[in-house]
């Protein structure tokens, strides 16, 4: 009998578990005992990281994809084929195509989506780097911008204690414009305003979701002449008069508004039934320490769709996906899941455009900053521009 | 290193380990430390060491986004040809381990006929075909200057 292995979403976690997997039940594959299948609604398979560099015209859309199939092992059945229907009480799935999928072991790593619209103007008035396009459009905007003022502004979902996605991209994306704007020379006549909500998981009233960066954000903000403001929590945006309001009651007048948008699941998720996220926001009940969906037995979950309170982001996949590989190889193995996540979360921040900081934490632990250095800055690149597909093919 | 470049250093090592803000803990390490590289340093070995980061440290100046992008280009390059030969030698070896008796010629011939066999027999001759267009077509050295 085969053991059927059902991995959806072809990001980084779908793509990292699947290639690991193949070589950690290599005997069994090859014997027969085992199959992987993996379903993704996009031939392609995009770094989404780099999108945030599209915003300071540093990368091209071919520089932040490949074809999905070379990036896995040939064993691996991939099949172009988006979900639109869990059905876990049968352990199935459909795909578009009409077309039903059986597993043994489900593996959902289907990612999020920026969700702009929900927030009444931010679609209309407000720029992102969760795409292609948004970047796109909010890097001519940034080149062209002689003076004026650009607005930073975090949305975090409304299920408690769940970051946005990527932590520290405010902070650094923050530091980048400034950095592009010095450049420029036209920074003395562009105010930059950072702005963050009063609750951010456990922190309030911060600058930052975790309390040790949280406080010495204003020694770097204040060397850079950045402004800041606690307590301003995102409502609408009035696109016309280009104004901000947050819940507080107060409010921002802006050139250009950058903005972390809220986010969700994916609408198959959304719609799963399982899900016990506030405003139908689809993350999924996760176990923290084995990464299975609660209340199912053999359905786990990584990456973006976790209802965790560690970041959504590939430095956390890159430390999930040897869990569940261990634990699905076990469960086929001796029966029982033996891995266990730690929370550990492992990055190389971009701190402004020339330095970088390496950085990592896990439950346990918060962010230790240190100061910030071009060696850290050419990690990161090293990272951007060849490193990434190392690790998703599981090499790294 | 002469007398007094000794004498100042162990002067600065001594003020380091009494000096108020070094707890018990760090002053404990710091001695470690010391132990270990005592010999490096009465051998002229930290020298070395020395010098070596000095070199790391110029070619971090050195190095920019473009040198890092080019490099890494490189990287790519080589573990998609990594990738792809590890891959297919897998692959082939379970398929050839599995086999009860080699193929006949005949066999052989009907693989031949498979599609992708087909398809990797033509990589491989449209890859001879570059090399010989790249690198075999013209000699390494100018024969006029011969």
């Amino acid at each position: 009998m085969t053991t059927n292995i059902l991995v959806v979403g072809g990001g980084s976690g779908g793509t990292m578990t699947a290639n690991n997997l193949t070589m950690k039940l290599y005997p069994e594959i090859v014997g027969g005992k085992a199959k992987i299948t993996m379903l993704s609604d996009s031939p392609w398979h995009y770094y989404k990281p780099g999108s945030l560099y599209v915003a300071f015209s540093r990368f091209f859309e071919n520089e932040l994809r490949r074809k999905q199939r070379n990036l896995l092992r040939p064993e691996i059945d991939f099949r172009v084929d988006a979900v639109d229907n869990f059905e876990f009480a049968s352990s199935r799935v459909q795909g578009r195509s009409g077309k039903w999928y059986d597993y043994d072991y489900l593996v959902v790593s289907t990612g999020c989506l920026p969700a702009p619209e929900r927030i009444d103007g931010l679609q209309e008035g407000g720029d992102h780097f969760y795409d292609y396009q948004s970047p796109l459009r909010l890097a001519d905007k940034l080149q062209t911008i002689e003076k004026g003022r650009i607005l930073i502004t975090v949305s975090f979902p409304k299920t408690p204690n769940v970051p946005h996605q990527c932590g520290i991209a405010p902070p650094e994306t923050t530091l980048m414009v400034d950095n592009l704007l010095r450049h420029r020379g036209v920074r003395d006549k562009v105010e930059i305003v950072y702005t963050y909500p009063t609750v951010a998981q456990t922190v309030r009233g911060g600058l930052f979701l975790q309390e040790t960066t949280s406080k010495v954000m204003p020694s770097i903000f204040d060397s850079m002449g950045i402004k800041y403001e606690r307590n301003f929590t995102l409502d609408r945006v009035d696109p016309e008069a280009k104004v901000a309001y947050s819940e507080e009651g107060t409010d921002h007048n802006f050139d250009i508004l950058m903005a972390t948008p809220p986010i969700r699941a994916v609408d198959a998720v959304v719609s799963s039934g399982i899900s016990a996220a506030m405003d139908d926001e689809g993350w999924l009940p996760t176990d923290p320490e084995t990464l299975k969906v609660k209340g199912l037995t053999n359905v786990y979950v990584l990456g973006d769709t976790v209802d965790l309170r560690i970041s959504k982001a590939g430095g956390a996949v890159h430390q999930q996906t040897p869990v569940v590989v261990d634990n699905i190889a076990s469960e086929i193995r001796i029966g029982r899941p033996t891995a266990a996540y730690d929370g550990r979360v492992t990055a190389i921040a971009q701190m402004g455009l020339e330095n970088g900081m390496p950085l990592w934490y896990d439950y346990e632990h918060e962010v230790q900053p240190t100061p910030p250095n071009k060696l850290g800055s050419l990690m990161r690149a090293s990272f951007n521009r060849g490193g990434y597909w190392a690790v998703v093919r599981g090499l790294i | 290193m002469t007398t007094e470049d000794e004498l100042a250093l162990r002067t600065t090592l001594e003020r380091l380990i009494d000096s108020d803000p070094l707890s018990e803990a760090a002053s404990a390490g710091l001695n470690e430390v010391i132990d270990k590289v005592e010999p490096l340093l009465a051998g002229g070995r930290l020298n070395r060491v020395v010098e070596l980061l000095s070199v790391l440290a110029d070619v971090v100046d050195l190095a920019d986004t473009h040198m890092i992008e080019h490099s890494m280009k490189v990287f790519e390059e080589a573990v998609d040809g990594y990738w792809s030969v590890s891959n297919a030698a897998r692959m082939a070896g379970n398929e050839v381990i599995h086999m009860k008796e080699p193929p006949s010629l005949l066999g052989l011939l009907r693989m031949a006929g498979k599609p992708e066999v087909r398809r990797g027999l033509a990589l491989i001759l449209a890859t001879a075909g570059a090399l010989g267009r790249g690198r075999l077509v013209y000699d390494s050295v100018d024969p006029a200057g011969a």
